[in-house]
Formats: structure tokens, C-alpha cells, sequence
């Protein structure tokens, strides 16, 4: 009987077990399926759910703090290198020889750059999410000073008398000039748009400013980024010289006899319709050059190949006799070596003309590129060593320094920075997200055109059904991980769907990410990338006048004249609190001629002052426009009734809203419906 | 007690030895073997007689094994990237037209993949386990062949290629891509190129082509490190020459004669790793091609690896590699059409045709099928034009100037995949040229349709 009744319960407790794992696994595939929009993705329920956790005790077990070297310096002696930490907010000092880190200072937000005064007794610092850069005793190792200027301080260039120093504001877009002898901000000079770097020409009368962004041009133009030449003896701006058809030029440096300024660049081809990668159809990568003399020639020359992309070049070193330069492209793990005489020799045999078509030729560089180095993940600033023989590259998604022999051109050793041994999920989709070897011919990486995981300002000619149709300005990808669905059409519901078969088909063309490597992704963009602080326009929270002002206009109810708005023609509906998007689709009347008829998805407003140009098609160059010249009809808001001081307060609270964390206090529930909801602020 | 324990014993010894007797067996017992066609003595240029044999190159001599036994002949064997399978030529009976078999190495077995009337040769494995091979046809009285592809079993046969050439002899490259050998028929009979598209016969273009008459007369293989060995001759109908390589990332512009200085001819090429190649050599026309190792790097032949009475071709390492990548398709057979786009008809590296005029600007294109003129299309101002035509149809284009003076062409020919989408710098334009990003003037309208099963609106239907 006993026997009896315990196969009952077996077997009962079987049939139910059975049932649970048949009806579960299926419930589990249906759920996956949503998710990814493929049928074959494992079942693995932490692959997802835990690596995409963010702020729990879940996601800090997990989770790893990793240095990511950014840019170096390195003592005359050789004896002293100097590593930027940009996710540690360090600096580390390294014994090169030694291959150990000897000592790490704690620096600002999101550093960027590190240079060393002429005496080397002071380090200086641009801490980019600070907005300030300090200034350390490299003696004591602390910081003993912090200097203010514009925002987003980046390169930095300081005189060779150590009397000035040259900032690059990235945000503000303008360069400080700092009197180092009473630490103040002596000039402040309009330069490109989101400058990033700075170099003295050996002789010191000039300093060159490259750009990442394009200047502001008509619609439909193609992108041109200025590189800023100063005067230093009158300390004003000379020159300002347009790279045309380019863009995110990262790093300038001057050759040593000072012959030519060198900058890195991209060079994209954003308004021919994206119907191939095939021969330098989406991108091409090289480097842009200014003969400093009289009617020196300005050019540009690919480092690809027709069938070899060497995407996203960072650094430029030159060797101290000028013959050879390096080129560190991050997208592809690479160091590039070019002949500078062959470069110099093809400047002068060749014709105005000859050179405007070698700008576009992929097989230019078979006559200057020597050697390709390969490096560990996401190679960025570069430095030589004093007698030239050894080049340190910081090696930032490896947390060490590669350093490479210049002699045999390959790497002698490496020198780790003493961060986590383990990667995590969301660093190995960082690995991914900026590397090109998903894209065929290693064209181009997500960071191509998602630099910093932000945007580049483009509007690409995404040649949806028809050549010429349906052109996309490229969006954010911070914060989209709370924010489906995906694509300005709101198509893909999952950021699995939207990089997943369909990206591989239409983008990237060549095999798809793997399920592992999918997951990975997913897991950086939705756990792993970071906000930068609003400090331009709301550093504290506090908000100015006129940003009071332009709040009351966003949540107003009644227009001008007494008149009710319509709720769903409200800002805050359809841009509420903490993302500003209720993740909705909407018309708001800015449909054009070349796009078919579609709605759109509601984009966040989180961070949006630096998110220009503005629409789907990016056809609004500022936020003003959306109202004065893209609302006639009152369909993206209630505006027409505005007074000019009411639409610039509206504009100063756009800009002044910053991350989604600021907000998470103060919601507004409402519903996409014309019937008014309960609304709590 | 005792006896249970001996059972025990016997037991496991016994389940141990089956196992291993199992595992033995799932073993593929040809790995790091050589796989290579014996041809009978005095055959140079047919493959009637001809054997697939499997040779250890550490024991030639005495490891020769027969692979296509009962079969009248067998060629062009090709390993499947995981090592497990084989894909040659082969036919039961001298009359038999050419078929591509598949010997399963783990089973040994051998089963035949295409059943068709026409020869079917030059097989590959594409990364998705597809088989692309080229089958023999003819257009307009004139003999051509055009690369297909099918599964493994034969079924779901697909044409890729569409142009009146004579397309054989491919390979997969690493990114994806077949490469192929290609030489135009009709109208007239050029010289073979490389050629490259993707596996689903989308963007076809040129990959290779030889200088001062020279052509490639084998296929090409991609080394790990990117390099591309093939043959080449400057003699039609000949299948052995000079070793050739070039580098993948600049394929048209790196061709270095390994063999220079060389004596003796070559006909078939692998890389293998260290810049080591297996070649089919011989080092004077007295002898027998029979394999040898090669030294890339110093240009040297090195030691002979096997020898036969007659010649030994196509070599293929037993051993599994690296799975090129798997390329996504656009292809929708939904869409019978396809979307062609050029910057500039007047952005090209071939010289102008004299004219009555000396007007060598073009505005206008002309095109035609295979059965003659098509239609006239003016193009845009920048000299771009947009056309919508029918898929899997090929087409060639002449350009003219304003007075109908022909310019320049006509072009190669030229196919679109159903939803295929492509642009081109100009007409003939540099291959190594990149676009310059501006918008053609020809995509801010909808494209000028060339077609014979569509009504063309505004244009002239073309009559049957």
C-alpha cells in the first residue's frame, strides 16, 4: 500500500514536472522569440536577465570597474609613462622598463587627455565630464590645482616655455587659453565643432585644433570640419581650414621640421544610398594633411584598401626624424605605418586634380602604408619614445599598454594596468560595439557612427524601399535601453531585433553577431553606457530663469489665448519625465517629400543640446526650428501662438535636461489617449 | 562474490573497448591525408580515367588509397570546411555527362548531388554548406557555363550567375564571396578573369585580371593570411603555366610571379600555413606533374611529396579549417526586379571612342540584352542615372554623347539579383575608387524602368 502510494506521488509529481518543462519551455520560447525575433536563440534566461541588470546587488556582483587607457605621455627620459584611465578617473604613472604601475592619482570625470609641463614637475589633466582640468605635482602625486574654462575640456597643448595652456573644449566648442602663471583663463577662441585636439607646430607659432563634427551647412550638404589654426603670438584664431567631405578628426600633430600638420579622419559617404558596402560605399578612413607653407596643398588620402578597411583612426605619431608616422585605428585593432617621404613625393608630382581623386582611390596606400601592426582591442593615443625606437599604445578595452618595437614593428611586450582579469558580458559587447569586424571588410564599427555610443550629426541615406527615400538621422544610443522600440519607424521592438538578421542584411552585410555575441551587445548598450553631465546647461539641478520659464511653456495646458490644448498635443505627453518619451509612435507633421508615409517613434530628450541636427531627417539644424519652420500646422505641440522670448525659454529648458536619473522622482503618468489620466508631479 | 567481481571486470573492459572501437569509427580516418586526382598517363587535358586517390604525405608510397572506385572518372575534389565531406567531378560511364558526388569521409560513403543532362563541374562548399558548381549550357549557338548552387542532397538548384560567360573553378573566399574564373562568350570570346559575388549571385565585379595576355587558367584559394594563389597561362585551352599570387586586399594591383626565375610549369596550387604551398609541378615537359611542397617566401620548390606515373592535380589537405563567412541574401524572388544606379557615366579609365563630333561628354545611355537594343535613357545633369530593371536578365550599356555618338562600351555584361540594389562609381570607372558623397541628382525621382515583362509607362515597351 505504502509501495502504492508512493508511485502515485511519483508519478503525479512526474506528470507535473513533464507538463511544467513542455508548457514552460514553450511559454520560454514564445518569450524569446518576442525578444529576439529569431526562433533559434538558447533558452538562457541569465545570458539575458542578468547581464542586463543595472544598478541592483545583482548588476555590482557582476559587474567589473576596468581602467580603459585612453591617452598617454611619457617623460623626456623615457623612464615615466602617464596613462589616462578614462573609466578608472585616474592617472596612472607606469615604470616602463619596470612594465608595473608605480602609482595612480584619482583625477575628474571621464578624463581625457595628460601633458606634461617642459620641467615635468606638473602633469595636467582635462578631466571631460568635469569641465575642469587639474593640475598635479607630479612630486607629491596630488592634485594641486584645478583650472575652469569652457566645457568638456579634451586635448590639451601647452607652449614650449610652459607659459600657456591650450584646452579643447569639446562641448562648447571653443579652446581656453590659460596663463599658467596666475592659473586664469586669458582667451577663450571659437574653433569647429566638438574640437578634440590640440598641437603646437615645432615652432611654436601655431597651434592646430581638429574637429569631430561637421560645421552647420545647408541641408543635404555633405559634412565639412574645420581645422582651427591659432595665431600663439597674437593668440586669435588665423585660419580656419574646411576638410571637406570629412569628419571625426581625432588627433592633429605637426611634423618635427614642421613641414606638414597631419590629422586623422573619417570620410563618410552618408548621402549615397546605403545599397552596398562594397568598395568604400559607407565609409572610408584615412588621414588629412596641410603643407605649412605658402599655397600648401590641403588633402586628404585614404589608409584603406579595396578590399581592407582600417576603421576608425584615432592616433598620429610621428617619429622624431619625420620619415615615418603611426596610425592607431581603434576599429580594427591596428597600427598603421606610413612612409612620409613617399607621402611628401606624391604631394608634389601630383596635380590639383590627381589628388582630389586619390581622396576617393583605395589603392593609394599601397604607396605609403609600410606595415600594419596588430594590437590588442581598441588601440587609442599613442607615444614614442624619446630615441623613437619603442611606440606605447594604449590599448583601451585590454586595460594595458601594447609596446611595440618600431625597428621588427611588432609588439615587444605589454604592460598590464593592473585592472579586473575577468570581462564581463557588457565589456565584451563594448569589444564589440567598436570593433568593424562585423561589418564586411571591417567598413566601419557601431562606434563609427555611434562615437562615444552617442551620435555623429549625420543623416544618412538609408535607401529604405527606394534609392533616395527615407533618409535617418542617426540617434543616440544612450540610455535606449529602457526606450523601445527601435529605428526612427519604430520597427524593431528589441535592441536584439534591431542588431540582430535584418542589421546584418541591410548594414552591416556580412555575418550576423553570433547569439553569445548578441547577448554581449545588448548587455553594454543597456547596462554599460554612461550619460555624460549636463554642466553646460544644468550642472546642479538648479535651473536658470529662463529655463523656470521654458518648464512652465513644456507642461502648459492652455496656449496663449486661454485656449485648452488638446492633451495628446501636449509636450508632456508624448515627452514625459525621466526619459521625455512615452516610447510611442506619432505624426507630427514632419514627413517630407522623399519619405513615405509612416509615423514616427518619439525620441528622448535626455541630453538633447548636444544631440543636433534634430527630426527624423535631421532636417532642423537647431531646436528653434522644430517650431518656427517645421510646425506650421501646430501638430508637434501648440507653438504658433508663441512669443519669440517664449520659444527661447522653451528652448533653454530643452537644453537644460539632462540624464534620466534626474527625473526618476518626478513622472508623469499619461496615457497616448485623448481621455485625460491622472497626472502626479 | 568473486564471480561478480570478474563480471564486472570483464564488463568494463568490454564497454572500454567498444567505445573506443565507436569513437574509431565517428573518426574521419583520412585526416592530414592528401586528396588528389591521378590522371592516366599520356591525358593531359581530359579527365576521362581520371582517379581521386588519397595519399599520407608521411607515407605516400605505401598509403595510396582509391577514392572513387567505380567511377570512369574523377576530378576536382574540394573539402567541406569542416573536413568531414568531399565534392568532385565524376562519371559512372564514359558517355555519362559530368555530375558533382559527395563522399562522405566518416561513412565512406559516395552519393551524386546533381542529376542533370548537362556536365556539371568545379564544385565548392559555401559556408552555409550550400554547393555552388558550374553547369554547362549555351546561349545563342555559343557554348557557355553558369555557376549554380544546391544543397548537399541536390535539391533547391539555383542559378547564380546570368551572363553569356564561361564561368568555372570556384573557391569561397574568407569574407564569403565566390571567386571564380569568368571569360565572355558572346558576342565575342575574351580572355578569363576573376570575377567575385556574393552567394547569392549578387555583386558581381572584377577581382582579377592578368597583364599582357595572361589569364588564370585554375582557381584561385585564399591563404589564411589573405594571400590568393591560382595559375596562369597566356595560352588558350592550356591548364598549366605560371604560380601567381596575389593579395586579396588588392587584388588587382599585388600579382607577383612566384614562379619567375623558375623553370618547369605548374597546374595546381593550396597554400598551407608559414607560406608552405602544395603544388602540382613538374619541372620539365618530359615529366609527370607530381606534387611538391613550396616555399612562398623564397620562391623555391621544395621537397616531392608523390609522384605517379601520370600527372597528379588538385590537391586538397584533409583537414578542417576556419568557415569563411556566412554572407546574408537580399534576394527576394518576390521582387522581380532590381535597382542599378551610377554616379557619373563620365567618371571611367577607359579611353573615349573617337567621334565625328570630338564631343566626348556622354548624357545619354543605351541599353541592351542579349537580344539587342533595349532602350535610350537620358541621364541627369551630374551624369547620374537610376534604373529599375528586370532580374536575372543581363544587360550591357553603351554611352553616348548628345549627337548619339557612341563614347564609350559596350560594357561588360551585367546582372541584378530579384531586390538586388547597385551602384557604381561610373561606367568602367577605376575599381578602386570609392564614391564621392554627394546625392545623384538620378534618386530624387523613381527609377527610369528597363524592362521587357513590365509596361514602362513613359517609355517604349520593348517587343518580344
Amino acid at each position: 500500500m505504502k509501495l502504492l502510494r508512493t508511485i502515485i506521488i511519483l508519478g503525479l509529481v512526474s506528470i507535473i514536472l513533464a507538463y511544467g518543462i513542455i508548457h514552460g519551455g514553450k511559454k520560454a520560447r514564445a518569450h524569446v522569440y518576442h525578444i529576439t525575433a529569431v526562433d533559434d536563440h538558447p533558452l538562457k534566461c541569465l545570458s539575458c536577465h542578468l547581464s542586463t541588470q543595472k544598478d541592483n546587488f545583482l548588476a555590482r556582483m557582476i559587474s567589473e570597474e576596468y581602467i580603459s587607457p585612453y591617452n598617454l605621455s611619457l617623460s623626456q627620459d623615457g623612464d615615466q609613462l602617464y596613462v589616462v584611465g578614462q573609466e578608472s578617473n585616474q592617472l596612472l604613472v607606469v615604470d616602463p622598463h619596470e612594465g608595473a604601475v608605480v602609482k595612480k592619482i584619482d583625477v575628474g570625470n571621464r578624463p581625457h587627455t595628460v601633458e606634461l609641463s617642459r620641467d615635468e614637475r606638473t602633469a595636467y589633466v582635462s578631466n571631460q565630464w568635469s569641465d575642469n582640468i587639474f593640475v598635479i605635482d607630479l612630486k607629491e602625486a596630488r592634485v594641486t590645482d584645478t583650472l575652469s574654462g569652457g566645457s568638456g575640456p579634451a586635448g590639451i597643448a601647452i607652449s614650449a616655455n610652459d607659459e600657456y595652456l591650450y584646452v579643447v573644449n569639446s562641448y562648447s566648442s571653443d579652446i581656453s587659453i590659460f596663463d599658467l602663471g596666475n592659473y586664469r583663463e586669458k582667451r577663450r577662441l571659437k574653433t569647429g565643432n566638438n574640437p578634440v585636439s590640440a598641437a603646437f607646430s615645432p615652432d611654436g607659432k601655431n597651434v592646430y585644433v581638429s574637429s569631430r563634427r561637421t560645421i552647420p551647412l545647408p541641408y543635404g550638404s555633405p559634412p565639412v570640419t574645420e581645422m582651427t589654426v591659432t595665431d600663439t603670438r597674437s593668440q586669435r584664431v588665423s585660419e580656419r581650414l574646411m576638410f571637406e567631405n570629412a569628419y571625426i578628426m581625432e588627433n592633429v600633430t605637426v611634423t618635427p621640421s614642421g613641414d606638414l600638420a597631419i590629422s586623422t579622419l573619417i570620410r563618410p559617404k552618408n548621402l549615397i544610398p546605403a545599397i552596398q558596402v562594397e568598395k568604400g560605399w559607407m565609409m572610408t578612413h584615412g588621414i588629412g594633411i596641410i603643407e605649412r607653407k605658402e599655397d600648401g596643398k590641403m588633402v586628404q588620402l585614404l589608409l584603406d584598401e579595396p578590399n581592407s578597411y582600417y576603421a576608425d583612426p584615432f592616433d598620429i605619431v610621428v617619429s622624431t626624424d619625420g620619415k615615418q608616422a603611426y596610425v592607431s585605428h581603434s576599429g580594427v585593432d591596428r597600427i598603421s605605418v606610413i612612409d612620409l617621404a613617399e607621402i611628401r613625393k606624391l604631394l608634389e608630382e601630383s596635380t590639383e586634380e590627381q589628388l582630389q581623386t586619390y581622396s576617393n582611390h583605395l589603392g593609394i596606400s599601397s604607396r605609403y602604408v609600410v606595415a600594419r601592426i596588430p594590437t590588442g582591442a581598441n588601440p587609442k593615443g599613442m607615444v614614442l619614445s624619446p630615441d623613437g625606437k619603442l611606440l606605447y599604445v594604449a590599448e583601451r578595452l585590454e586595460d594595458r599598454i601594447a609596446v611595440i618595437n618600431t625597428s621588427s614593428l611588432e609588439t615587444e611586450k605589454t604592460i598590464s594596468l593592473d585592472g579586473p582579469k575577468r570581462i564581463t558580458v557588457a565589456r565584451h559587447g563594448r569589444q564589440l560595439l567598436n570593433n568593424a569586424g562585423r561589418t564586411f571588410h571591417n567598413q566601419y564599427a557601431c562606434y563609427t557612427c555611434h562615437p562615444d555610443a552617442h551620435e555623429d550629426g549625420l543623416v544618412y541615406n538609408m535607401a529604405g524601399k527606394d534609392m533616395g527615400r527615407n533618409l535617418a538621422n542617426v540617434q543616440t544610443l544612450r540610455d535606449i535601453g529602457d526606450i523601445p522600440p527601435y529605428k526612427w519607424n519604430g520597427k524593431n521592438q528589441t535592441i536584439y531585433k534591431q542588431d540582430g538578421m535584418r542589421f546584418s542584411t541591410i548594414l552591416t552585410r556580412t555575418e550576423s553577431f553570433s547569439h553569445k555575441e548578441l547577448d554581449a551587445l545588448v548587455a553594454y548598450i543597456v547596462t554599460g553606457i554612461k550619460n555624460p553631465p549636463n554642466l553646460r546647461y544644468n550642472p546642479n539641478g538648479e535651473l536658470t530663469a529662463a529655463q523656470k520659464r521654458g518648464k512652465m511653456v513644456f507642461y502648459r495646458e492652455y496656449d496663449n489665448f486661454g485656449n485648452e490644448i488638446p492633451v495628446d498635443n501636449r509636450c508632456y505627453t508624448c515627452h514625459p519625465p525621466p526619459y521625455f518619451t512615452n516610447m510611442e509612435m506619432t505624426d507630427v507633421g514632419t514627413l517630407s517629400e522623399t519619405d513615405d508615409p509612416m509615423m514616427f517613434d518619439v525620441p528622448q530628450l535626455t541630453n538633447i543640446y548636444e544631440s543636433a541636427p534634430y527630426l527624423h531627417d535631421g532636417s532642423a539644424p537647431t531646436l528653434e526650428e522644430l517650431w518656427t519652420a517645421f510646425n506650421d500646422e501646430d501638430k508637434h505641440g501648440v507653438g504658433n501662438d508663441m512669443m519669440k522670448d517664449q520659444l527661447n525659454d522653451l528652448v533653454e529648458y530643452l537644453k537644460s535636461i539632462r540624464d534620466a536619473s534626474h527625473y526618476m522622482n518626478d513622472t508623469m503618468i499619461y496615457n497616448a489617449s485623448t481621455s485625460n489620466k491622472k497626472r502626479k508631479r | 562474490m568473486r564471480r561478480r567481481g570478474k563480471f564486472i571486470y570483464g564488463l568494463a573492459i568490454f564497454i572500454g573497448v567498444a567505445s573506443l572501437l565507436c569513437v574509431s569509427c565517428n573518426n574521419n580516418s583520412l585526416d592530414g591525408f592528401i586528396v588528389a586526382v591521378e590522371l592516366p598517363v599520356g591525358n593531359e587535358i581530359s579527365r576521362d580515367g581520371a582517379a581521386l586517390i588519397a595519399v599520407d604525405p608521411i607515407n605516400p608510397e605505401k598509403s595510396v588509397r582509391l577514392l572513387s572506385e567505380n567511377f570512369h572518372g574523377a576530378c576536382e575534389p574540394i573539402l567541406s570546411n569542416n573536413g568531414r565531406y568531399l565534392i568532385f567531378s565524376g562519371k559512372m560511364k564514359q558517355d555519362d555527362p559530368w555530375q558533382i558526388w559527395l563522399r562522405d569521409l566518416q561513412k565512406k560513403s559516395t552519393s551524386r548531388v546533381t542529376d542533370l543532362s548537362e556536365n556539371c563541374t568545379d564544385p565548392a562548399f559555401l559556408p552555409d554548406g550550400k554547393i555552388v558548381f558550374s553547369r554547362s549550357g549555351s546561349i545563342k549557338d555559343t557554348e557557355i557555363s553558369t555557376l549554380y548552387k544546391c544543397n548537399m542532397d541536390g535539391s533547391e538548384l539555383q542559378q547564380l550567375t546570368f551572363h553569356p560567360h564561361r564561368d568555372c573553378a570556384s573557391s569561397i573566399l574568407k569574407d564569403g564571396r565566390i571567386l571564380f574564373t569568368s571569360s565572355q562568350q558572346y558576342p565575342i570570346a575574351k580572355d578569363p578573369v576573376f570575377l567575385v559575388m556574393r552567394p547569392d549571385g549578387t555583386k558581381s565585379e572584377i577581382f582579377y585580371k592578368g597583364n599582357q595576355g595572361a589569364f588564370p587558367v585554375s582557381n584561385g584559394t585564399e591563404s589564411e593570411d589573405g594571400f590568393v594563389y591560382f595559375i596562369e597561362s597566356n595560352q588558350q585551352n592550356l591548364n598549366r603555366g605560371k604560380l601567381m599570387v596575389i593579395n586579396q586586399n588588392r587584388p588587382l594591383h599585388s600579382r607577383v610571379d612566384l614562379s619567375k626565375g623558375l623553370e618547369g610549369e605548374f597546374r595546381s596550387v593550396i597554400p598551407l600555413s608559414d607560406n608552405r604551398c602544395l603544388v602540382s609541378y613538374r619541372p620539365s615537359s618530359n615529366e609527370p606533374f607530381a606534387l611538391f611542397e613550396f616555399d612562398s617566401k623564397e620562391q623555391k620548390v621544395l621537397a616531392q611529396v608523390y609522384a605517379s606515373e601520370g600527372d597528379v592535380v588538385d590537391p586538397v589537405m584533409i583537414r578542417a579549417r576556419k568557415r569563411p563567412r556566412i554572407l546574408p541574401s537580399a534576394v527576394d524572388p518576390e521582387n522581380p526586379t532590381g535597382l542599378l544606379m551610377s554616379q557619373d557615366i563620365n567618371q571611367s579609365m577607359i579611353p573615349a571612342k573617337g567621334s565625328a563630333s570630338n564631343d566626348t561628354v556622354a548624357d545619354r545611355i543605351q541599353v541592351f540584352r542579349l537580344e539587342g537594343f533595349m532602350n535610350e535613357v537620358e541621364v541627369e545633369e551630374d551624369g547620374s542615372f537610376y534604373l529599375k530593371v528586370d532580374a536575372d536578365i543581363p544587360i550591357r550599356i553603351v554611352t553616348l554623347n548628345h549627337k548619339g555618338e557612341a563614347i564609350r562600351g559596350p560594357s561588360d555584361w551585367i546582372w541584378l539579383r530579384s531586390n538586388e540594389r547597385r551602384g557604381c562609381v561610373g561606367c568602367h570607372a577605376d575599381p578602386e575608387l570609392s564614391p564621392d558623397n554627394r546625392v545623384p541628382q538620378a534618386v530624387r525621382q523613381s527609377p527610369v524602368v528597363i524592362s521587357v515583362k513590365m509596361k514602362t509607362g513613359n517609355l517604349k515597351e520593348v517587343e518580344e
